[in-house]
This record gives structure tokens, C-alpha cells and sequence, in this order.
């Protein structure tokens, strides 16, 4: 066996004081060392890759070109448009004394890896930190709509949990169209038993609920019955209501629910919008999350809840905007 | 002059990168990824000197732990307690073989996986249910086997070219 310098004793030496006294700054710095190799990865596979293959696909990329102009073109008449809008809306809180909305900056980021060395969580890894102002908690978003929000930040690169992480918790509002809009929890299911990986779950209060719906045979005669669920003594059986306690009522008596199949019943219709509430101090409003496709009751009747389709494909991410409060920083 | 240590820095970078920008095994969801640092510690352990054969764990683990958001100590721990255990019965195994090698790869990924899902379940908001992990390490297991002693004969071969370690027949011939 060749002898060993003792350099390497050392080495390990440090390390090991260096783990039991400052772990986390040495964990902060391996992290930063693997980030320039991850960067050079993305930056390659961003910018040589395409180049290569628009070699090969020159008309495809001249008729993309063309595209993109027409719509840059039209989300500019947007943007003037809006900026009407904006002052508009400025004068009037104004006037309303409400105060202004918060001005957050879109820093654009490349996702330089996904899920980590691990695999264990729902993240994705961005290849800018501290130094573009960019917090813990900063709203990240894809022009589709919310993808999550900033866990951990580094100076020079930020760690993204996905809205299908468990652990990601965000409030929410069903955007129902005529009516009032829900406010719930929206939870991740990224590892739940029915292996539907992509559907985050809704958690929403039980009133004020409000169900229309259509007599079976004749779609002419809309009966509309408004019911204000005062508690909840109801259950959900292959979709009719029924009052497990109380005395029946026209939900039982009445022909069966359409919830599902009903045109005009917005809280069950598929789709319905989920938007963040705004609630968070770091998510603004109004931001697209998903859809809502299935709802039902959980089992104590203590609220409804809900399976939501993201707006995201998260598969499909190569850059994102996290909205800053920072303005760019550095 | 030996070049051990940037062959052995560069290793373990380009490892931690690969093993966090490989796509995931299985699904999307609790997607182990293909274990290679724990490959290029192992080669280290297995092959080369007691103090390399640490450093390179304590390192891979400092790695694994940093870019898999895993609380910080875990993976570094396990794999040092891996390779000092290995190293105590390295003269009970036969020497380079492909077997004990891709063995010891499983045994050490299984540990690893476990450390790494009870310090999640206990220290982060991670609370995935254990029989969930079954499907991903039935992938990452057989896996590890193949790994282990493939990027240690690409390790060797670099030691080799570096004039790290000397080729067997001249060890065998003094």
C-alpha cells in the first residue's frame, strides 16, 4: 500500500470541525460549488442545442420567428392598453383611499436542475439568488401561471418548491364566475396513493354553497333551488346530495343532482378557475394556479375538497419569472 | 507530483452535477435519482487509501446533502460510518471484484435512502409514506449493482492515467 501524505489527514481534519460548527455554511458552499457545472449544463442545452438544430429545421424556426413577432406585437397593444388601465385604477384607490398595489419586479430565471442529487422533493433549482433580490417565499411564476414559490435561496442560485410538493401550501380562491369566490388551501399531492402526481388538492370552507341544477327529462323547466348549507350534515353518493341527519328535503326529494353534468352549476362545473387569493404577502391575487376538475366532501363534512389540474406542465420548465419586491437587485 | 485530489474534487463535482441533472428514475413523484456519488465514494473506500476513502465520503455526502435538500449531516454521517465499516472488512473481500463491489453499492444506497427518508420525516415538512419508497428503490438497487463498479473502473482508469496509482502488474512484480 503506497503511503499516504498527511495533507489528507488535515483535509479531513477541517472538514469534519467544519461540519460540527458551521454545517450549514459548508452546505451552502457545496451547493454553490456543483452550481457553475449545472449552469454550463442549461446554458448548453439553451443556447448551443437549439443553435444545432435550427441548423437542421430552418423554415420550422423562421415560421416560430414569425409568431412570436405577431404576438410580442400584439401583447405590446396590450400593454399600452393597460397602462390606461393602470392609471385608471391608480386614480380611483386614490379616491377609494385604498392603498396602492405592491410593485413587483419579474426576474427571469433559467432552471438549471430539477429535483436535486435526491429525487425526494418537488423542486426545481433557478440560476439566480440573493444577488437579483430574489427571498425565501418570492411567488415564482411561467407565463401559464403559478409554479411555486423560492425555499431556499443562495446568493447566486434559489431553490423552487413546486405546487405539487406536499409540503406546498398556498391560499386560494375558486374564481367562480357570478358567484362568491371560495377561499381555500391549496395542498400538493406529489406522492399520494392515488399516484395522480400532478393534481394538487383544494381545501375549501363548506359555505356559503349555492346548488343549481337541472330536473332530469325536461331542460326547459330550470328549477333552480338555492341552498344555504347552515352545517354540514350532508354526504356526497354518486352525486346526489342527501342529508345523512336531518329530515329530508328537496335535495333528496328532488330529482338527481347534476352537479356534474349541469351546464350552468358553476362550482362543479370542470374547470372552474383557481387564482391565489393574495392573502400571502409574497403571492399576489389573481395569479392562474389551475382548474378544479373533481370536488366532493371530506369525510368529517368539515369543508369540501377538491382536485386541481395546474395550469403548469412542471415537466416542461425551462425558465420561470419570480416576482421580487426587490427590483433586480445586484 | 500526484494528482489526487483534483481528480478526486473534479470527480465528485461532476457526480453531484450529473446526479442532479440526470431526469429522475421513476415517475415524477419520490424520483430517486441514479446513485452515482455514492458510486464515486465507493470506489474511493474500495480501492484506495483509508483517508482518501473517508475524505471522498465525507465530501459526497456534504454533496448529496446540499443538492438534495437533505438536512444538512445526513448523507455525510451515513456514508463515513459506510466507510469506515467497509474498510475494517476490506481484507476479508476479494480485491477488484465486480461482485463485492456492486454489493456493497446496493447495501450502501439502501442505507443511505433510509437515513435520508427518517432525517426528511423527522427534521422537514416531507411527509411521504414509507411504502411509497419501495417502488423507487426496486429501481435505484439494481441500478446501484451496475454503477458502483462501472464508475470505478472509469475512476481507476483516470487514476491510472494520472499517475495516481501505479498499474497492478508493477505493484504485483516489486
Amino acid at each position: 500500500m503506497e503511503k499516504v501524505s498527511k495533507i489528507w489527514y488535515v483535509g479531513l481534519g477541517l472538514t469534519l470541525v467544519m461540519l460540527l460548527f458551521s454545517r450549514l455554511w459548508l452546505h451552502r458552499t457545496a451547493s454553490e460549488g456543483v452550481k457553475p457545472l449545472e449552469t454550463f449544463v442549461a446554458w448548453t442545452s439553451s443556447r448551443i442545442v437549439p443553435r444545432m438544430t435550427a441548423l437542421f429545421r430552418a423554415q420550422a424556426v423562421i415560421d416560430e420567428n414569425r409568431r412570436l413577432r405577431d404576438e410580442m406585437a400584439r401583447l405590446r397593444v396590450d400593454a399600452s392598453l393597460m397602462e390606461e388601465v393602470a392609471v385608471e385604477n391608480t386614480a380611483l384607490r386614490e379616491e377609494a383611499a385604498i392603498p396602492p398595489r405592491s410593485r413587483l419586479h419579474a426576474e427571469r430565471c433559467v432552471v438549471i436542475s430539477r429535483g436535486g442529487s435526491g429525487g425526494w422533493w418537488r423542486s426545481i433549482r433557478l440560476g439566480k439568488g440573493r444577488f437579483s433580490g430574489i427571498r425565501p417565499g418570492d411567488a415564482v411564476v411561467a407565463p401559464e401561471g403559478l409554479v411555486g414559490y423560492v425555499a431556499s435561496v443562495t446568493d447566486t442560485s434559489s431553490d423552487v418548491r413546486l405546487l405539487t410538493d406536499p409540503s406546498c401550501r398556498i391560499s386560494c380562491v375558486l374564481d367562480e364566475a357570478g358567484g362568491a369566490p371560495a377561499r381555500g388551501i391549496l395542498q400538493g399531492c406529489g406522492w399520494n396513493s392515488r399516484g395522480n402526481e400532478d393534481i394538487a388538492e383544494f381545501l375549501y370552507v363548506a359555505e356559503p354553497l349555492r346548488v343549481d341544477y337541472l330536473p332530469l327529462g325536461d331542460s326547459a323547466e330550470r328549477k333552480v333551488v338555492d341552498a344555504q348549507i347552515i352545517d354540514n350534515r350532508y354526504q356526497i353518493t354518486d352525486n346526489r346530495y342527501s342529508d345523512t341527519n336531518g329530515p329530508t328535503d328537496q335535495r333528496t326529494n328532488g330529482p338527481t343532482d347534476q352537479r356534474t353534468n349541469g351546464p350552468t352549476d358553476q362550482r362543479t362545473s370542470a374547470r372552474t378557475l383557481v387564482k391565489t387569493s393574495g392573502l400571502s404577502e409574497t403571492i399576489p391575487g389573481g395569479i392562474m394556479v389551475g382548474w378544479l376538475v373533481s370536488e366532493g366532501v371530506d369525510p368529517d363534512g368539515l369543508y369540501r375538497m377538491g382536485q386541481v389540474l395546474p395550469a403548469v406542465d412542471f415537466a416542461d420548465l425551462s425558465s420561470v419569472f419570480v416576482l421580487t419586491s426587490q427590483g433586480g437587485g445586484r | 507530483m500526484k494528482l489526487d485530489f483534483p481528480v478526486m474534487a473534479a470527480a465528485l463535482l461532476l457526480a453531484a452535477a450529473l446526479q442532479s441533472l440526470l431526469p429522475p428514475l421513476h415517475g415524477s413523484a419520490l424520483a430517486l435519482k441514479l446513485p452515482i456519488l455514492p458510486a464515486v465514494a465507493l470506489y474511493y473506500v474500495l480501492q484506495r487509501q483509508m483517508p482518501l476513502g473517508i475524505f471522498a465520503a465525507l465530501w459526497a455526502g456534504i454533496l448529496l446533502d446540499a443538492t438534495g435538500a437533505v438536512p444538512a449531516g445526513t448523507s455525510s454521517v451515513t456514508l463515513v460510518i459506510v466507510a469506515a465499516a467497509v474498510m475494517s472488512l476490506k481484507q476479508y473481500m476479494p480485491e477488484a471484484s465486480v461482485t463485492v463491489s456492486g454489493l456493497v453499492g446496493m447495501v450502501t444506497v439502501l442505507l443511505l435512502v433510509v437515513v435520508q427518508y427518517c432525517a426528511l420525516r423527522t427534521r422537514t415538512p416531507f411527509r411521504a409514506p414509507p411504502y411509497l419508497i419501495l417502488r423507487p428503490l426496486a429501481t435505484i438497487l439494481p441500478l446501484s449493482f451496475v454503477a458502483t463498479p462501472l464508475i470505478a473502473f472509469c475512476l481507476s482508469r483516470i487514476d491510472l492515467a494520472a499517475g495516481n496509482v501505479k498499474p497492478r502488474k508493477e505493484v504485483e512484480g516489486k
